[in-house]
């Protein structure tokens, strides 16, 4: 299927990232959120959490709200500054809807030619 | 209790990094610092780690956001410089910059190229920046920084040495004020040279980046060891190769050539069977040695006189002279080299003497050689010679 929105894969910071928003969330919840779900495989950086968060806002990937504070700040005591939150748009969805789909694909072929043991069906 | 320490680095980002890692084991937590000053206060050994991050590329309101969003994770954040000086109503130009970032004005973002950020340890390791793409994008600006600093100190330095030199050739200025600048430059040149050292790492780092880029999003384990390895192993390799080409060379009778003195517009060269050179004045000697592979070499000369004077001798290793002519006029003849010994000289057609004086001498005969040089050198001697000497010895 064609995916219109443009672009193809993405890398897998910015779908992590992007699938952290699905509900508002702000830089210290995110970077929980992708060590968690992925068991500690990928443990992001908040330099490149940063790059990323403005390369989404750009693309209107997903959009700032006015976070409230120590909203899932968990034992952070240093915390402080502008705690913004985001959110995924609808067109965030979108595009990560469609690498589900894509990775999907991926994942379908490579288990038909490694398959499931490592016998070829 | 608190302690203080003055440095500065020129490996701005490895080089602090882990020195400041080091204090942190020994338990000092960084609670202050100035431009080459920095003040630890006591914690708990190992409580806390370092990273250092580079922002002179953003503009000022960028990183300020930027170090508000470190903090909001719960890091402790300093500005730190890079470079040293003061700056009042300054600004400064950074074309390796993105946008806006290229002009940096002070106070602004001027001192505060990079942010100092503290990490409680919990036992993950302290990278901010985690995925490839977005870890060459940075220290390629990183690098485009460090090749402006140390270009720019080595042109400092040439700048000062090329303008004391001018000066002083010139007359143009005191001995005093040019040895002042020649001094300058040694200062400039130390710094881009110091500056080089985080240069190669900075380089040797994009370099395996981009290489694991091409498959991979994460740096691998272990990093590239690897091909540095490759690299000397292959730079050692070209060296021995470069050697024993120039000692093949040698070896195989292209001779050892040995001159002092001076030629104006010399025209020349010098091979396995000939050495010729034709100029408007030749000065002082030059010799070169031709190995004897057994048997008979004849050696072909042909002496231009046009003025001044020219001796040529040619002798075996072994002492023996086949021959030795001084204040030779434009002739030619033949010099028959035996390596059992020596022969006598054969004499060629004398040509006609440009000076218009007496006939050609004839050359010396050669003694009778004590039986076996395997090599013999040529030597040729001028004093204010003007025309060409060329000799061949082919098979």
């Amino acid at each position: 299927m064609r995916d219109h929105i443009g672009g193809g894969a993405l890398t897998e910071t910015t779908f992590l990232v992007l699938l952290s928003m699905f509900s508002p969330n702000h830089g210290y919840g995110i970077m929980q959120f992708i060590e968690r779900e992925t068991g500690g495989r990928v443990l992001l950086g908040a330099g490149t959490l940063y790059g990323a968060i403005n390369a989404a806002l750009k693309k209107k990937w997903i959009e700032p709200i006015a976070g409230p504070i120590g909203s899932e700040a968990g034992g952070n005591k240093n915390a402080g500054g502008n705690k913004k939150e985001y959110v995924a748009t609808g067109l965030g969805r979108q595009v990560a809807e469609n690498e589900m789909k894509r990775i999907g694909q991926i994942s379908a072929i490579a288990a038909k030619i490694i398959g499931s043991g490592g016998e070829l069906q | 209790m608190t302690k203080r320490a003055y440095r500065y680095f020129f490996d701005f980002l490895d080089g602090q990094t882990e020195w400041l890692n080091q204090m942190a084991a020994q338990g000092w937590r960084l609670a202050k610092c100035g431009q080459l000053s920095y003040e630890f206060e006591s914690c708990a050994p190992g409580e806390y780690e370092y990273s250092v991050e580079f922002v002179a590329d953003r503009p000022f309101s960028d990183s300020k956001a930027y170090k508000g969003f470190l903090e909001s994770i719960g890091y402790k954040t300093f500005y730190k410089n890079l470079n040293v000086g003061v700056a009042a109503g300054k600004a400064k130009w950074r074309p390796w910059a993105r946008g806006a970032g290229q002009i940096a004005t002070a106070p602004g973002g001027y001192f505060k190229e990079l942010l100092i950020v503290e990490k409680k340890r919990d036992g993950k390791p302290f990278e901010l920046h985690s995925d490839l793409t977005d870890k060459l994008s940075l220290y390629k600006r990183i690098r485009g920084a460090c090749l402006w600093s140390t270009g720019g100190m080595f042109a400092l330095a040439a700048m000062c040495l090329s303008f004391a030199a001018w000066s002083l050739l010139n007359g143009a200025v005191a001995v005093a004020a040019a040895a002042l600048c020649a001094l300058a430059a040694a200062p400039c040149a130390l710094c881009g040279l110091f500056w080089l050292k985080p240069l190669r790492r900075i380089s040797a780092k994009i370099r395996a980046w981009e290489d694991e880029a091409k498959t991979n999003e994460y740096e691998p384990a272990n990093g590239g060891t690897r091909t540095k390895r490759a690299l000397v192993f292959a730079a050692v390799a070209a060296l021995l190769i470069l050697f024993g080409i120039a000692i093949f060379r040698i070896a195989a009778g292209g001779g050892v050539a040995y001159r002092s003195g001076s030629a104006l517009m010399f025209v020349g060269n010098s091979g396995s069977s000939h050495w010729n050179g034709s100029y408007r004045e030749l000065n002082g000697f030059r010799q070169r040695s031709v190995s004897l592979k057994g048997g008979t070499r004849v050696f072909a000369v042909e002496i231009v006189t046009d003025s001044g004077e020219i001796d040529l001798s040619i002798k075996g290793n072994d002492g023996t002279v086949y021959y030795s002519g001084s204040a030779i006029p434009t002739s030619a003849f033949s010099v028959v080299v035996d390596g059992a010994d020596g022969m006598d000289v054969v004499n060629g057609a004398n040509g006609a003497d440009g000076t218009g004086g007496a006939d050609g001498m004839d050359g010396a005969d050669g003694a009778n050689g004590a039986g076996g040089a395997d090599k013999v050198v040529l030597r040729i001697d001028a004093k204010s010679h003007s025309g060409s000497y060329k000799i061949n010895w082919g098979e």
